[in-house]
């Protein structure tokens, strides 16, 4: 196992009686590109809030790099970026003033802010008012002035929330090619786990503040299982009939519903049905999503 | 300290703050150019003492009213950024922000003072009202700006603090309104509260002017060291 870089320790924070966050145990590790996933109000921000010092926790701790970020605040922070909610930027300011007013305080060269700016493709925009950007462009000046002093360490947090579909394509591409280029460790938070499910390699669900889930991608999709839809005529008929034949169909309204199986036995179901004088009309092979696993763990917890 | 405070300060690049810092002192001495013009003859013969005595009606509610617009101004426009999580971030101590911006809030304000200064004796020398009372109009101008310390705090804490400016706006607006009669209650202790020692600080009272400043002075930097590490301690 590598390295952790965030790792907190039964972080609980309490507003009056109400937990946002309780026990968290979250661990990220190096060159981890981290999805925390949770619907809204679950405690996402809340934690990063945390993680960032920006928040004091009422229990628990935070370290990243190894560090208590209450007492290492100042060093810790010298190798983070972030964007927590929505993104901050003076609209009478252009793009580059924008992240100017950041270096400056941080003391790092002009180069850095052309090089951020081309990161997330801002350069031809840089000199216009960010009051007249998109949201999008917006978004992405986020981004850009959270890269700034090259972190080893990005969290981003709902980054593509309010983008329309090409945006939200673009945020996710830049975050891939953050995490394989320059080896950041990302953690990025979302409501949608369709949005960050093809960028992240580990998966955190926050639900209620409390942590339910967290592996690797691919043990979340392994609990994910597809199915077949088969729509034919007289469905109840032909589960009968595909029970004699040592079938194992399931009925959902009218549709016969089937795990995933091979190409051969999907042929020999078909021959089966065809052959007990069933029309078949259609066939769906539904793929595993995410969403529905997701769903599936937050109902539980629901329960 | 020294590069948060020019950030500060490149952030007014393209807004109204530079010109209304120019504007306004013109504004104040405008009024008196009027004032002086219609009825040079009644006022004349008063000489420096009686343009130092018009600009003091005037002054401590100018003070305030200045004070409250700017500080609204300056902190209105990182609650409109949403800055604050970002300036929280940066690898700098916490109370670094607030103390920045109060000190971009004094020296504009010194700005002010220093053009309505050099205003009101080009003024004073046009209407050709005797040798240049420079020392006095200095102290008209200078003792209510240093007595409107806490004042200053006040209203910054509170911009600082709380998102919707309607209501450090308000506060101060009130507090123009009554600084006049809390100075001149005959209350001794309504004196104590801040917005009296502007009025106060005039050198044509009587009495110990100085103490006012002084005060002044004294209760405003307690005041911003106290509101400096609240400010640091806000959770966002």
């Amino acid at each position: 196992m590598s390295e952790p870089i965030i790792q907190t320790h039964q972080l609980t924070k309490q507003y009056g009686k109400r937990y946002s966050v309780k026990d968290l145990d979250l661990r990220v590790a190096k060159g981890d590109v981290y999805g925390f996933l949770g619907p809204n109000g679950a405690g996402k921000t809340t934690t990063i809030k945390m993680l960032l010092g920006l928040v004091q926790p009422t229990q628990g701790y935070v370290q990243i790099f190894g560090q208590d970020i209450q007492e290492n605040r100042k060093q810790i922070l010298r190798h983070v970026g972030a964007l927590v909610e929505s993104p901050t930027y003076y609209g009478h300011l252009s793009g580059y003033e924008n992240l100017k007013l950041i270096t400056q305080v941080l003391g790092l060269p002009k180069r850095e802010i052309e090089e951020v700016l081309y990161i997330v493709g801002l350069s031809n925009d840089a000199g216009r008012l960010v009051r007249g950007y998109s949201l999008g462009m917006k978004q992405r000046l986020g981004i850009a002035a959270a890269l700034l002093g090259n972190p080893k360490l990005l969290i981003l947090d709902e980054p593509t929330n309010g983008l329309d579909p090409a945006g939200i394509r673009e945020i996710r591409e830049l975050i891939k090619r953050l995490a394989e280029e320059q080896g950041m460790t990302i953690l990025i938070s979302s409501h949608l786990l369709s949005e960050i499910e093809q960028t992240v390699t580990t998966v955190g669900i926050i639900f209620r503040g409390q942590l339910i889930f967290q592996k690797s991608l691919q043990a979340l999709k392994q609990r994910a299982k597809g199915r077949l839809e088969l729509e034919v005529s007289r469905p109840e008929e032909a589960k009968v009939h595909l029970q004699s034949f040592g079938w194992n169909p399931d009925l959902h309204g009218d549709r016969i519903c089937f795990e995933v199986m091979s190409r051969k036995n999907v042929a020999q179901l078909i021959k089966t049905l065809v052959q007990g004088q069933f029309s078949v009309y259609g066939m769906n092979s539904i793929q595993p999503s995410l969403e529905n696993i997701f769903i599936q763990l937050t109902e539980r917890e629901s329960c | 300290m020294l590069e948060m405070l020019i950030s500060d300060i490149r952030k007014l690049n393209r807004t109204w703050i530079p010109w209304l810092l120019i504007l306004a002192p013109f504004a104040f001495c405008g009024l008196q150019i009027a004032n002086y013009m219609i009825r040079l003859e009644l006022l004349h013969p008063l000489g420096w003492k009686g343009l130092v005595a018009w600009t003091n009606y005037f002054w401590p509610v100018t003070l305030i009213l200045g004070i409250t617009l700017l500080a609204s101004m300056l902190s209105g426009m990182e609650h409109d950024a949403k800055a604050w999580t970002k300036i929280f971030i940066l690898p700098i101590n916490k109370t670094i922000p607030f103390f920045s911006k109060f000190q971009l809030l004094f020296v504009s304000m010194m700005i002010f003072v220093f053009l309505t200064y050099t205003g009101l004796i080009i003024i004073g020398n046009r209407f050709d009202l005797g040798p240049t009372a420079g020392m006095l109009v200095a102290q008209q101008l200078l003792y209510p700006f240093f007595a409107s310390m806490p004042v200053m705090v006040l209203q910054f804490w509170l911009s600082m603090t709380i998102q919707n400016q309607a209501v450090p706006i308000t506060i101060g607006v009130v507090g123009a309104t009554l600084s006049l009669f809390l100075a001149y209650s005959p209350l001794p202790v309504l004196n104590l509260l801040p917005w009296a020692y502007i009025p106060l600080a005039s050198p044509l009272q009587e009495g110990n002017v100085a103490q006012w400043p002084l005060i002044g002075v004294l209760l405003g930097c307690f005041l911003l060291i106290a509101s400096g590490r609240h400010f640091a301690k806000r959770e966002f």
